[in-house]
């Protein structure tokens, strides 16, 4: 577009505001945590802090669960993302793939999921698990994390797949290749980009999750992060600000850490989900 | 190749594990609820068969039900109304800016990688009025004294409170999806607007805006269905109230089953939000058959 110098300095101003909006919340909430937490009561919540402390970490860190909330976490996210992967890239090469009469209407059976909200399992499930002991286990936030995350992640694979050429799997079956073969050494490794953007996308939502951490998990020490970022809340509602932005700080790093290196592949994942209905 | 990819077995190996995953945690558990609305069950003592009752009583009896629903609806509108309308200005203004595009973009899509949980915890302080919070703080220096309040407690903007963290989240997402579907417009159909004397304003309005919506049509809707399942934010900072005046399908639902322990009336308000969803599919399919 052909605009004058004026209304280009304007509008950039305007994205700039808006950028600003965006993003000075999370910013807030990293400069908080260095505040005194006797200052959260004063007048002005935009202050910056008159001194830097680390008061606030050191009593996040006194309170002791902040390890096992850690750990849980990896835990759940890293064997759900594999088991995502390996589960979803399989079933993508038989969907798109091979020649097998369902294949339609299982792809259609899965990208059905993508519009299931997660609220009708949860009564199920919480039976299911009570019944067989799964209640309260990192196995039950496993499970339907990575349910729920393959209509979009085998969606990802069949597109990606899509563009494989018969070829050069025709070439593989001709140097000898048997099936196993074909996806092992062939398929899997040529989807070096989904299975980034697959992973990276699923890290971050299930490291975020709150539903299924929430309603499966009593034991103090099964929580995930999401969860325990609520410790800092007194039992009259009234919240140690403090410690809270500290402890949201330190577990969002690891989220920003992986979206900043991975923007990309986040985005494109996440927006593919977005779209695809 | 043909008959390697016939193979049954191997066809079982690669598909069979997600398919396992899948129906046990998602597909068995929406026959399950339906199963489960059909009785009156506490949990524990015997479960009672009541036929269409539960949901008899959600229609025509339950007056928070419909409360809820009605919320739900505002909730929907003012979070579409953030994603779809600030979404697609912020791609606009993008589409103007070619310097640090991407770094704009990074940056501008980073509140939807942050749990609910925090952005909860942000939004109840920025609402807060005791000890002062940034927006009673930013309204009283702007001297407008008079519009501050407890934001979260007060009966008639606790609702509009709890819609915006989630519509704020997500701005960035729809942006992006917008900004796509804005710079796909071929350069020549701008150019030969300009040709034709088109100013900035009839461009947008008479070209790129009839080229785009389809998308915008999709966005509208996905930001629909994504807010019909709302739960985590409203849940978090008023978990319905004051009285019901933030109560929504989802978290009406997920009290009835988990605190009142009402699960047979519960999971007969998971399969009505299960229906409202689909129904909301069928209607962008409907919406994409009729523009192809």
């Amino acid at each position: 577009m052909k605009l004058s110098r004026k209304s280009k300095a304007i509008l950039l101003l305007v994205s700039l505001a808006l950028l600003i909006i965006q993003i000075y919340p999370l910013v807030w909430i990293f400069i908080s945590s260095f505040k005194d937490p006797r200052k959260f009561t004063s007048n002005n919540p935009l202050s910056l802090p008159s001194h830097f402390t680390l008061q606030n970490y050191i009593n996040v860190w006194n309170k002791g669960n902040l390890g096992t909330y850690f750990l849980n976490s990896l835990i759940v996210a890293v064997s759900s993302v594999v088991f995502i992967i390996v589960l979803s890239a399989m079933a993508a090469f038989v969907l798109e793939k091979m020649r097998f009469k369902w294949n339609k209407g299982l792809l259609f059976l899965f990208l059905c999921g993508i519009m299931i909200p997660i609220q009708v399992v949860l009564i199920p499930l919480f039976m299911i698990y009570n019944k067989t002991g799964l209640i309260n286990t990192l196995t039950s936030l496993i499970l339907p994390q990575v349910g729920f995350a393959l209509p979009i992640s085998v969606y990802l694979f069949v597109s990606f797949y899509k563009y494989i050429s018969n070829e050069i799997m025709e070439a593989a079956v001709m140097d000898g290749c048997g099936i196993y073969q074909l996806f092992l050494r062939i398929i899997f490794p040529l989807s070096r980009n989904t299975i980034v953007t697959v992973a990276v996308m699923n890290l971050i939502f299930i490291w975020n999750e709150f539903i299924f951490a929430n309603t499966f998990i009593h034991d103090l020490k099964f929580r995930t992060i999401p969860v325990g970022l609520m410790d800092f809340i007194g039992q009259y509602g009234l919240t140690d600000w403090g410690a809270t932005f500290a402890v949201i700080s330190l577990t969002t790093i690891p989220t920003l850490l992986v979206y900043f290196v991975f923007n990309k592949s986040v985005i494109s994942g996440m927006t593919a989900g977005a779209t695809k209905g | 190749m043909e008959k390697i990819l016939r193979d049954r077995k191997a066809i079982l190996v690669f598909l069979f594990p997600a398919l396992v995953v899948y129906l046990f945690t998602v597909l068995a558990p929406i026959l399950w609820s339906m199963y489960y609305s059909f009785f009156s069950w506490d949990g524990i003592s015997p479960m009672k068969y009541i036929g269409f009752d539960n949901y008899v009583r959600m229609l025509t009896h339950d007056k928070t039900f419909w409360k809820a629903f009605e919320n739900n609806m505002v909730y929907v509108a003012i979070i579409v109304f953030m994603q779809v309308c600030l979404g697609l200005l912020v791609a606009m203004l993008l589409t103007t800016i070619h310097k640090g595009r991407e770094l704009f973009k990074t940056l501008y899509f980073t509140p939807a990688i942050i749990t609910s949980v925090a952005i909860s915890q942000l939004f109840q302080s920025i609402f807060s009025f005791e000890p002062i919070g940034i927006l009673n703080y930013v309204l009283q220096k702007f001297g407008l004294e008079v519009w501050t309040r407890p934001w979260l407690t007060d009966l008639k903007w606790a609702l509009t409170a709890v819609s915006v963290p989630e519509g704020w989240r997500f701005i960035g997402l729809y942006m992006i999806i917008l900004f796509t579907a804005l710079i796909s417009i071929p350069s020549d159909v701008e150019e030969a607007a300009h040709i034709d004397g088109a100013s900035s304003w009839n461009l947008f309005f008479h070209i790129k805006f009839p080229m785009i919506k389809p998308v915008l049509m999709v966005t509208i809707i996905m930001a629909t269905t994504g807010a019909l399942k709302g739960f985590d934010i409203p849940y978090l900072l008023t978990n319905g109230g004051p009285g019901r005046a933030t109560e929504l399908l989802p978290t009406y639902m997920y009290k009835t089953a988990f605190s009142r322990l009402d699960y047979g009336y519960g999971s007969a308000m998971a399969v009505f939000i299960v229906i409202e969803s689909l129904l909301a599919v069928a209607f962008i399919r409907k919406m994409m058959d009729e523009k192809s």
